[in-house]
């Protein structure tokens, strides 16, 4: 089902005809008029490519409602209304994952794909999300998953974000917790000029559960910011986040991380813990904790390493007949495996090629 | 096998060998005893290769297909694959790794270097059980990340493991007794006096007397400021118990004197 295709009609200069084009004369078969790619991945239930969002053979429990209203208000929130918005409703435990392919391929290279899908995980169901991101060499993604869980619902999301080297992408995920709802989200990103990655994970009901890991693997002259927001706006609820950063070249990898704990929320726990590996001498990594505090009967940790790969560990390695490259190598898996053992054994093999 | 001459090094600027000399033969068992600071981890570690160890002066030579060459020149690796095994004090945490996993890779490359045809996954699970069985360890450990959450017992079964499945020619255990209760002792000693052979040599070091109850060892030598003060049977191990170090530092210096 095509929920909304916007069809833009892009003013396009066709490459002069001359010497350099003889071998390759596009003006004899390009159209008129472009629209993103139509190109349908037959394993994922919902594609968003440049404009065109796609919904197909949804998994039973899973119904589409209506898309036309307006969420949000910022600006991120504005230009992923211009794209494809879905909103979908799980009323019933779906026997398979959902999977979601947000993309940029090489007929919209150099354009935007743009969206919002915002999904509502009905009381007491459950559902797991392999989410995919990537995108051409250059071009702009600015995309959103929003993600209310009623009571007692689960939610297990998986993200994989890969992005060329020149191309920008603003990827944001609004998670609601009601109560004794829990969210396991494991998210790995590589590559980008330039990417900004908005976690937020609010905690409004009683033993609501939030557990978050990051990886960004970055190399050449990437930089990744990612942002999350982990508020507590009630007692009882409890959160872990582990951001890391693999980080290559030059690249940059930044952390702001905000506990937020409201006042009178007793009783909850927090930690959050930043680990970079540097790999590159002119690598860098920015790593900014914010813990907001208002309630005193609180369980807060958080912590920030930075640095390269363990000497000691590494001679541990070498010291049982092991390669010197070979230690390294499985030292920097052992880095990543952290972050994929994060996500539910069942879903790990949604990022084998990883490792 | 292993021959140790006049070894002097150094970490991080500091002399801590100063002349240390000791000859291993295959089938013997030496212990290395003494106070605290007195270099005993160190000459482990210089002979494993430890990257942070500088070696000033002095030879170390082993026995590598009948001929005695300079361990020294051979990066860390490579003495492993030689069969130099190095039991370590604090074994690292290693996240993400699972220790199935390392021991299969270091399984490999042992046997890829010495030219023995590599394990597949049965047999090899197999030859696990075995040694498991010995040290009366889980096979549940198999799938556990290396150290991650062991105790300080299981880090050192861990250890003897290694040396069970990598079957070195000579094992060097740096304080393997400490930390453990006394049945984790004996499961210990049982996974050390399994590996004696006439053709391996074991090397530990120790400062109890507990642990040579359970590993006879044929030589006990007494390291004091990075030299080897007295060298004696294991007689020397329990007069040592019984006296203490004074007497032998203040025997080794009246002697300078």
């Amino acid at each position: 089902m095509k929920v909304s295709g916007f069809g833009a009609t892009q003013e396009l200069s066709y490459p002069a005809l001359g010497e350099a084009w003889r071998f390759s004369p596009f003006h004899q078969f390009l159209p008129t008029e472009i629209s993103p790619s139509k190109k349908v991945d037959s394993n994922s239930h919902i594609i968003l490519s440049g404009e065109t969002l796609i919904i197909q053979n949804l998994p039973d429990g899973i119904r589409l409602k209506d898309s036309n209203q307006k969420v949000g208000v910022d600006f991120w929130n504005t230009l992923t209304q211009i794209g494809g918005k879905a909103h979908l409703e799980v009323y019933q435990t779906p026997k398979e994952p959902l999977i979601i392919l947000i993309e940029r391929n090489s007929l919209n290279a150099e354009q935007s794909t743009l969206g919002l899908i915002e999904i509502d995980i009905l009381e007491s169901n459950k559902l797991q999300i392999q989410q995919t991101i990537k995108g051409s060499q250059e071009g702009l993604t600015v995309s959103q998953v929003n993600l209310n869980l009623d009571e007692k619902s689960s939610v297990d999301h998986v993200v994989s974000l890969s992005e060329g080297s020149e191309a920008l992408n603003t990827t944001s995920f609004h998670s609601t917790l009601k109560a004794a709802s829990n969210l396991n989200q494991t998210i790995i990103a590589r590559g980008g000029k330039l990417t900004r990655l908005n976690v937020k994970a609010k905690l409004i009901g009683v033993q609501a559960h939030a557990a978050l890991a990051n990886l960004s693997m970055l190399h050449g002259k990437s930089t990744l910011d990612l942002h999350s927001d982990i508020d507590h706006q009630v007692g009882s609820t409890t959160a872990s986040q582990l951001a890391k950063n693999l980080l290559k070249d030059e690249s940059k990898g930044i952390f702001t991380g905000r506990v937020h704990i409201k006042k009178d929320a007793q009783l909850v726990s927090a930690a959050q813990m930043n680990r970079n590996l540097l790999m590159g001498k002119k690598a860098h990594a920015i790593g900014q904790p914010q813990l907001e505090i208002f309630a005193d009967d609180v369980k807060c940790s958080h912590g920030s390493t930075t640095g390269q790969i363990d000497d000691e560990a590494s001679f541990y390695l070498i010291s049982r007949g092991i390669r010197p490259e070979m230690a390294a190598t499985l030292l920097t898996k052992a880095f990543i495996a952290e972050v994929i053992h994060h996500a539910p054994k069942d879903l790990q093999s949604f990022f084998e090629d990883l490792l | 096998m292993l021959e140790v001459k006049n070894l002097c090094a150094k970490v991080e600027g500091n002399d801590i060998l100063k002349g240390i000399n000791l000859t291993v033969k295959p089938g013997e068992v030496h212990a290395i005893m003494g106070p605290n600071g007195s270099g005993k981890s160190t000459l482990s570690k210089v002979i494993a290769g430890h990257p942070a160890y500088e070696v000033t002066s002095g030879e170390v030579s082993f026995d590598v297909n009948r001929k005695q060459i300079n361990l020294l020149e051979l990066d860390p690796d490579v003495r492993a694959k030689e069969g130099i095994f190095l039991g370590f004090q604090y074994p690292i945490e290693i996240p993400g790794v699972s220790n199935l996993d390392f021991l299969r890779e270091s399984f490999n490359e042992v046997c890829a270097h010495q030219g023995i045809d590599k394990l597949d996954e049965s047999a090899f699970r197999d030859l696990l059980r075995q040694k498991l069985k010995i040290l009366d360890m889980d096979e549940r450990f198999l799938e556990r990340d290396v150290n991650v959450g062991f105790s300080g017992g299981e880090k050192k079964k861990n250890e003897i493991l290694q040396m069970a499945i990598l079957n070195p020619r000579l094992a060097l255990l740096d304080e393997t007794d400490s930390g453990l209760d006394i049945d984790a002792l004996r499961i210990v000693a049982k996974g050390v006096n399994a590996l004696k052979s006439k053709f391996n040599a074991v090397v530990l070091v120790t400062h109890y007397q507990r642990l040579l109850d359970l590993i006879v060892p044929d030589y006990v030598h007494v390291l004091y400021k990075g030299k080897i003060i007295k060298s004696g049977d294991k007689s020397l191990a329990l007069e040592l118990e019984k006296r203490g170090y004074d007497w032998l530092i203040e025997e080794s210096e009246g002697k300078k004197q």
